[in-house]
């Protein structure tokens, strides 16, 4: 609006956004740097350099072990969220139907109830009907969370392409679920990863509602949490998740850098 | 064995609409035939029923009653994907994520023809549109005009019995849209099939077609070749969509087989008469195209035929002057004359006579 | 007539067609909203009719927990403070967050999206051990404290502010803030500029143009960032736990004790049931024009 204004070197706006950046880094850097530090306890002033906790992680078995668990519930419960997701995206966004407004309701009330309530209902079904907790029933509750984001997501997508593109599909001679695979699918591929990510994220981090639903097995979060009671296993549990932090930021960045990528080549080429 | 290449029998579309509105009569008992071979078009305003029609041919959307003939077969309940046509969209509908190759062959595909068939057909089809060596880009690389020619290579290379096509030059500029037309026209003629043409542009639709069927909301008013259409309207909707015209209003005083005796601006004057029986006594509105209607210097004196007005208003259009004629029954009456050496021109507030051939001049009901 | 009868018999061939399809679509992800959601809260309904647990008393259906819960204003009042820290922290962050969104979307230009990014890069900590960050921040051995211990500033280490409803609602606010900051700024970019330049050439200030502007229709971001840090706000319980101390306990930490600890699911599914009405009663009068997209920050 006021272009012909010059502008400060370091702006207000700037300046607060710098703040808060931070204000959310510190805390975080503050952990990574006691991940190196020489100490069980988490106290200034530091002592020596060390990655002996990185070494540690290593012979930690349990840890290991709720890593790996938290890996497939977090790859399982995201795949089944996605799949689940997606269909009935396709069904609100591209058919009308009878109770259309009910299942929209009843599928993205999970996101406006809290989490907890979700746990403790879903440990008195498992409780009423003998079946035993687990990672399967975590999983589960993943996916309750999860199939809102991943509906709305796919079902942006969807309303993003016309559905000319499906119609041209059958035109050409695919019937309506090859249309499906070979054309809706492919172009809504982006949302579908997308979906999925955000499902994998929030499943990796989820406690509120694995808390109630674990058995012998835990996640990585509740773990985590039964750790937090031992003062002394908290650098091991720091550099875990730093390490943990880090891969995911390469992961993102990694997605963002091939995207770009391909983006850049498609337009040499052309 | 039917000379139909689509035949449409008492067709009826009805959406159900939520709200308001109980049901939307789209297509009301629509009657076509439309033969091998022919260029033909539905007209019409936007919201009456001509992209319905087609795409219940298409198959994408199914009727409420009648039948669907498609090369003598009833395609009611024959799905989209199992009928001889193919379809090129408005918004072209080229699969992003498929190269422009990919996309042309992506019927070929789907039927199962090998590859070596395949990428002879493709370039052939690509040659046909104009666009050879574009198949390794992607749609999004190219042009308006060139994705428009690509829907029409992915359509067309399947070898349609009827190729239908939904306003598809709507999104291109005008400078290409006649470049397009031009190059629809010699395609179709290439290729032989059927072209059913959806549009709303009278005059893409008079320059493009063999027939035109005019609709409007839901009916279908009248099938015809162009020059019929323009100059035998059945209806006044049809005399006032397809070009410029006048409408004067006027009563029946003598009916015989095919013309009229009316009263109109105050003078009596025959017309043709298309709508069966005529009622003496009955209103109707006689309709002249501006450019049959000659304008002379009035020089005094009534000449039999003849009627008197005021130049009110004159464009200068190029080739043509356009005129709008006061009356003296109060009416106006557009006037269009072609600019040549020898035609008298006039100014405004210059008294005219004007008249035309009663063959020009048409009585539609009201 | 074989026209019509041919046609009526086509017609409902397709409907059927089409019918099957949304069939298909619908039945996997009905079914399993059905038998893990909706039967579960179901279920928790039946529970909070029980006598008890387990047991034969499981069978007798009774009020007594409802009756209970209505009579232990401690629970009531609970529940009402939970409330009260969950708005604070929501407000705190709608008020944190709102320059942010505004400066990322009207004056970062093309680097926004990845300012954007630098925001929510430390939200993907593990939840857990960004509280922990701030209670080791918070904390009497905490980096405050030792910090200003080993500096000579203080001469003993003292808990701040550990362990009080103060670092709750800090912690949280910390947690949620880029979470709100997204929905803002994904309303303020959807405002159309030529209307801010129309503003201007109608004749308004810069001041004018944002408050009858920008802010009235950024309102339905601010609300859909507000809900999604109120809504899980209300039934938080492992704050609470990690910093929060007697002072900071929340009616989530009581609904878990039900559970986790005291066993007894009747009273617990009555709480949450109680806690799930509030939530959905408040957000759905206050989320009215709240797009459920921006609410899901997708």
């Amino acid at each position: 609006m006021q272009a012909s204004r010059a502008r400060p070197l370091v702006s207000f706006g700037g300046l607060y956004f710098g703040l808060a950046a931070a204000f959310l880094y510190l805390p975080i850097l503050l952990l990574i740097l006691f991940s190196f530090n020489d100490s069980r306890t988490l106290v200034f002033p530091l002592r020596e350099f060390t990655t002996r906790w990185y070494a540690e992680l290593l012979h930690s078995p349990e840890l290991l072990r709720s890593l790996g668990n938290s890996l497939w519930v977090g790859l399982l419960s995201s795949l089944v969220a996605t799949l689940l997701g997606t269909m009935a995206a396709i069904a609100i966004v591209r058919f009308r139907f009878r109770l259309q407004g009910l299942f929209m309701a009843v599928s993205t009330i999970p996101l406006v109830i809290p989490s907890v309530v979700l746990g403790v209902a879903l440990l008195l079904v498992f409780a009423q009907f003998g079946v035993p907790l687990s990672l399967l029933a975590v999983g589960i509750g993943h996916t309750i969370l999860n199939i809102p984001y991943a509906m709305l997501i796919v079902a942006a997508r969807l309303a993003g392409f016309s559905n000319h593109l499906e119609e041209a599909g059958m035109d050409l001679g695919l019937t309506y679920w090859g249309t499906l695979l070979r054309v809706t699918l492919p172009i809504s591929a982006p949302a579908l990863l997308a979906a999925f990510l955000s499902s994998f994220t929030t499943s990796f981090d989820e406690f509120a509602v694995a808390f109630f639903l674990v058995g012998t097995e835990a996640t990585l979060p509740v773990y985590l949490y039964s750790q937090l009671r031992f003062p002394s296993r908290l650098p091991l549990v720091v550099a875990l998740t730093a390490l943990v932090m880090v891969t995911s930021i390469l992961i993102v960045l990694g997605t963002e850098w091939l995207q770009r990528r391909s983006l850049s080549t498609r337009r040499r080429s052309a | 064995m039917s000379q139909f290449s689509v035949e449409l029998r008492g067709v009826c579309k009805t959406f159900p609409e939520r709200g308001e509105r109980q049901e939307l009569a789209a297509v009301q008992d629509l009657n076509l035939q439309i033969r091998a071979g022919e260029f033909f078009t539905l007209l019409g305003p936007s919201g009456c029923g001509k992209s319905t029609t087609l795409r219940m041919i298409a198959g994408f959307e199914t009727p409420t009653a009648g039948q669907i003939r498609i090369q003598d077969q009833a395609m009611n309940a024959v799905p989209a994907y199992r009928r001889p046509v193919n379809m090129v969209f408005q918004d072209y509908a080229l699969f992003p994520h498929l190269t422009v190759a990919q996309n042309v062959e992506f019927g070929l595909k789907v039927k199962g023809v090998p590859k070596e068939q395949r990428d002879p057909a493709v370039k052939e089809a690509l040659e046909l549109v104009q666009l050879p060596g574009h198949g390794d880009r992607k749609p999004e690389e190219l042009s308006g005009g060139q994705q428009q020619r690509v829907a029409l290579a992915r359509a067309l290379i399947n070898r349609p019995a009827v190729l239908l096509l939904d306003e598809p030059l709507g999104a291109l500029d005008l400078k290409l849209r006649k470049a397009m037309q031009f190059e629809l026209k010699q395609i179709q003629s290439q290729v032989g099939c059927t072209f059913v043409y959806v549009t709303h542009d009278q005059e893409e639709a008079l320059k493009m077609s063999d027939r035109v069927a005019v609709m409007s909301q839901g009916w279908l008013l009248q099938v015809g070749n162009p020059s019929s259409i323009y100059e035998k309207p059945a209806t006044r909707f049809v005399a006032d969509f397809i070009g410029e015209t006048n409408f004067l209003s006027a009563r029946v005083l003598k009916a015989s087989n095919g013309s009229v005796l009316v009263e109109a601006a105050g003078r009596e004057m025959l017309a043709q008469w298309l709508n069966g029986h005529a009622k003496v006594g009955e209103d109707v509105t006689l309709t002249v195209r501006p450019e049959r209607i000659s304008l002379f210097t009035a020089n005094g004196g009534h000449r039999k035929g003849r009627l008197h007005g005021v130049a009110q208003d004159v464009t200068y259009l190029g080739t043509d002057t356009l005129y709008r004629v006061g009356l003296e029954s109060g009416e106006g009456l557009l006037v269009r004359v072609q600019n040549s050496s020898g035609v008298p021109r006039f100014s405004s507030g210059d008294q005219v006579e004007l008249s035309w051939d009663p063959a020009d001049a048409q009585a539609l009901v009201e | 007539m074989s026209t019509r009868s041919e046609a009526l018999l086509a017609r409902p061939a397709a409907q059927l067609e089409v019918r099957q399809r949304i069939t298909v679509l619908l039945t996997p992800p009905g079914l399993w909203l059905l038998l893990f959601f909706v039967i579960p809260l179901g279920v928790m309904a039946l529970f909070s009719f029980r006598a008890a647990s387990f047991g034969a008393q499981r069978q007798v259906f009774t009020l007594e927990h409802y009756q209970r819960f209505l009579a232990d204003t401690s629970a009531q009042r609970l529940l009402w403070r939970s409330l009260l820290i969950a708005l604070e922290t929501s407000l705190i962050c709608v008020v944190l967050a709102f320059p942010l969104a505004y400066f990322l979307s009207f004056r970062a230009g093309p680097s926004r999206l990845m300012l954007l990014t630098i925001l929510v890069i430390p939200s993907w900590t593990s939840f857990l051990l960004r509280i922990l960050a701030w209670k080791v921040l918070l904390g009497s051995s905490g980096i405050f404290n030792s910090l200003l211990l080993s500096l000579g500033w203080i001469e003993e280490a003292a808990p701040i502010l550990l362990f009080s409803r103060g670092a709750v609602i800090i912690t949280l606010v910390y947690i949620w803030v880029p979470f709100v900051a997204l929905p803002i700024f994904a309303g303020l970019e959807r405002i159309n500029r030529h209307l801010l330049e129309a503003a201007e050439d109608l004749g308004s200030r810069p001041w004018q143009i944002f408050l009858e502007v920008i802010l009235p229709l950024s309102l339905p971001g601010v609300l859909a960032g507000f809900l999604s840090v109120f809504i899980p706000t209300v039934g938080e319980y492992v704050t609470p736990l990690l910093v929060g101390g007697v002072d900071g306990i929340m009616y989530g930490n009581l609904v878990q004790d039900q559970f986790a600890r005291a066993l007894n699911w009747p009273l617990g599914s009555v709480m949450s049931l109680v806690m799930m009405l509030v939530v959905l009663v408040l957000t759905f009068g206050l989320g009215r024009g709240v797009k459920v997209t921006d609410l899901a920050g997708v």
